[in-house]
């Protein structure tokens, strides 16, 4: 029994099936949107700003540090108009959504997963739990949905912006100085809507992740208060780790 | 599936007549090696309140979750009319609270929508109903002036106070309170026993009290148990508990202070 528990593989599908429990459990109260739409604005607001900022500072510096690289290779080529198409598809594809989910497991995921444990360990889940209320329909469910919603838009605002780091960067770093005609109309003849819907796509399953995971490392703390730090840690760096790991399978899939 | 499952709950909760018995049998609870309730056989009736008396760390409060349904016995099992309570069917069926030790206050809400909590969420009664019965319990647990305070702003009196009072929002049919009159005044005390008296003689909810006050267990209870180290030592009337001869049940009612006791020897010296 013991060997069982502490063993890393029995461990890990315990884990998986916590999560898929709980995705379960949660579902069958996804008619909260309806129900209690107050608590799903709620989520959404709280999700929105607080990521919203930092997403679109960090996306533009993406597209910024993307066109500088491409240019200072581009330009030895002579090539310099593909700026657009590189830095529209790599933001688009890859670097938006990865980087939209890795704020959303820090900013929000971490939140989440503080404000659950300390929930869990101050037994207020308890007390939902008596009351004949399930957390996975006044915590968990408003939250995915809150993902479900905001994530899209998160994204190709993301996407957006990185495009326009890449422009302005193009246009006026010394040995770049790409017009802005040139940068869109190259990214507008090798970016197909497909692209940026793979990039939504992508974003969508990570931010569903994300608070999935959030949810569940709150749900889960035992012990003291100093445990809600550690599930905190344990949260973000689970969301990343399935982040980059699912990224890699969700691109070869939308080959 | 969801919606029903709500309507036989809130219909539960409104219907409010259940006779409600708990029994306890042979329920053993261990962390690990240590173990913390040792085979502990109750029959709770009715409409009886049930006081649980015990030595700090006597496991009061575990065998309380076990009722509650929190807590998976590791052996033996808790019925609540036949059901086990770790089932949470067993809670659908039969509406019961809990006072927790704590509190277990929801932080993030102030003092009134804790206590509109339950109704609210059960869609019991209109919102300007739900407003008047929480003023009503406010008012009569001496919280009205912290209706809008949030939980980290008050005393811990006050916190238990408002504990209990979100426990009675609850219209349940089985209460369960742990040490509700620790941390308060005598006469705050006294008031609470009245009240958990007068829910019981008003609802005919069964009541399982955890507590450590004499004068609460002497004053209201109809049968009380005294846990020592995690066993049962006795479970008798009120009355006829004081005359148990058992030595420990009789250290455990009649303190003594004495103040020359060689454990404090080394104390004394440094
Ligand atoms: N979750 C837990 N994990 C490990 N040990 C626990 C846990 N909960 C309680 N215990 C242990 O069980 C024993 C009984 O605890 P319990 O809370 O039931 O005491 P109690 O009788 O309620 O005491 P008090 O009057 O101080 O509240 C204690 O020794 C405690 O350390
Ligand atoms: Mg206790």
């Amino acid at each position: 029994m013991n060997l069982l528990l502490n063993n890393p593989i029995a461990n890990f599908f315990d884990k998986v099936g916590q999560h898929l429990l709980l995705l379960w459990n949660s579902l069958g109260y996804a008619h909260v949107i309806f129900t209690q739409p107050p608590r799903v604005i709620e989520q959404c607001y709280i999700m929105g700003y607080r990521s919203l900022p930092i997403i679109s500072i960090l996306s533009f510096f993406i597209g910024a540090v993307l066109a500088l690289q491409a240019g200072f290779v581009l330009s030895q080529l002579s090539v310099l108009e593909y700026i657009g198409s590189f830095v529209g598809l790599s933001s688009a594809r890859e670097l938006a959504p990865v980087m939209v989910a890795f704020l959303l497991a820090g900013r929000v995921g971490s939140a989440i997963t503080a404000e659950l444990a300390s929930m869990k360990v101050y037994s207020e889940i308890d007390a939902l739990h008596i009351m004949n209320v399930s957390p996975e329909k006044i915590l968990v469910m408003p939250r995915l949905w809150a993902a479900i919603v905001l994530m899209p838009f998160l994204s190709i605002i993301a996407i957006l912006v990185c495009w326009l780091g890449g422009a302005i960067i193009a246009e006026f770093i010394g040995f770049i100085q790409l017009s802005p005609q040139i940068y869109w109309r190259n990214l507008q003849d090798f970016i197909v809507w497909k692209d940026v819907a793979d990039g939504m796509v992508k974003a969508w399953v990570f931010g569903f992740a994300v608070v999935l995971i959030a949810c569940n490392q709150g749900l889960t703390t035992t012990g003291g208060p100093r445990e809600i730090g550690n599930s905190v840690t344990k949260s973000v760096v689970n969301s990343m780790i399935f982040i980059l790991f699912t990224n890699f399978f969700i691109t070869r899939a939308q080959m | 599936m969801g919606e029903s499952k709500q309507a036989r709950l809130r219909r539960n909760i409104l219907h409010r007549d259940t006779d409600v018995r708990i029994d306890i049998e042979s329920v053993s609870v261990s962390f690990g090696e240590q173990s913390v309730v040792r085979d502990i056989n109750i029959a709770i009736e009715p409409g009886e309140i049930f006081v649980i008396m015990g030595a700090s760390g006597a496991g009061k409060s575990v065998l309380l979750k076990c009722i509650a349904g929190l807590l998976k016995p590791n052996l033996g099992i808790v019925k609540i009319n036949g059901m086990d309570a770790s089932e949470r069917e067993t809670h659908h069926e039969i509406n019961s609270t809990l006072v927790f030790q704590a509190g277990a206050l929801f932080n993030s809400l102030t003092v009134f929508d804790n206590l509109a909590f339950f109704p609210r969420e059960h869609k019991l009664y209109k919102e300007s109903e739900i407003k008047e019965k929480v003023l009503e319990t406010l008012r009569i647990l001496s919280l009205d002036h912290a209706a809008y305070k949030i939980p980290a702003e008050l005393s811990g009196g006050m916190r238990k106070r408002v504990a209990i009072a979100r426990a009675l929002m609850c219209e349940a049919d089985m209460i369960m309170y742990d040490e509700p009159t620790s941390e308060l005044d005598p006469i705050m005390a006294s008031t609470i026993s009245e009240i958990i008296a007068n829910v019981r003689n008003q609802f005919g909810l069964t009541s399982v009290v955890v507590s450590h006050d004499r004068d609460l267990a002497y004053g209201i209870a109809d049968r009380v148990a005294i846990i020592h180290k995690g066993e049962l030592l006795a479970v008798d009337s009120p009355e006829n508990i004081q005359k148990d001869p058992n030595p420990l049940v009789q250290d455990f009612l009649n303190p003594t202070i004495n103040i020359d006791d060689p454990r404090f020897k080394k104390l004394e010296t440094t």
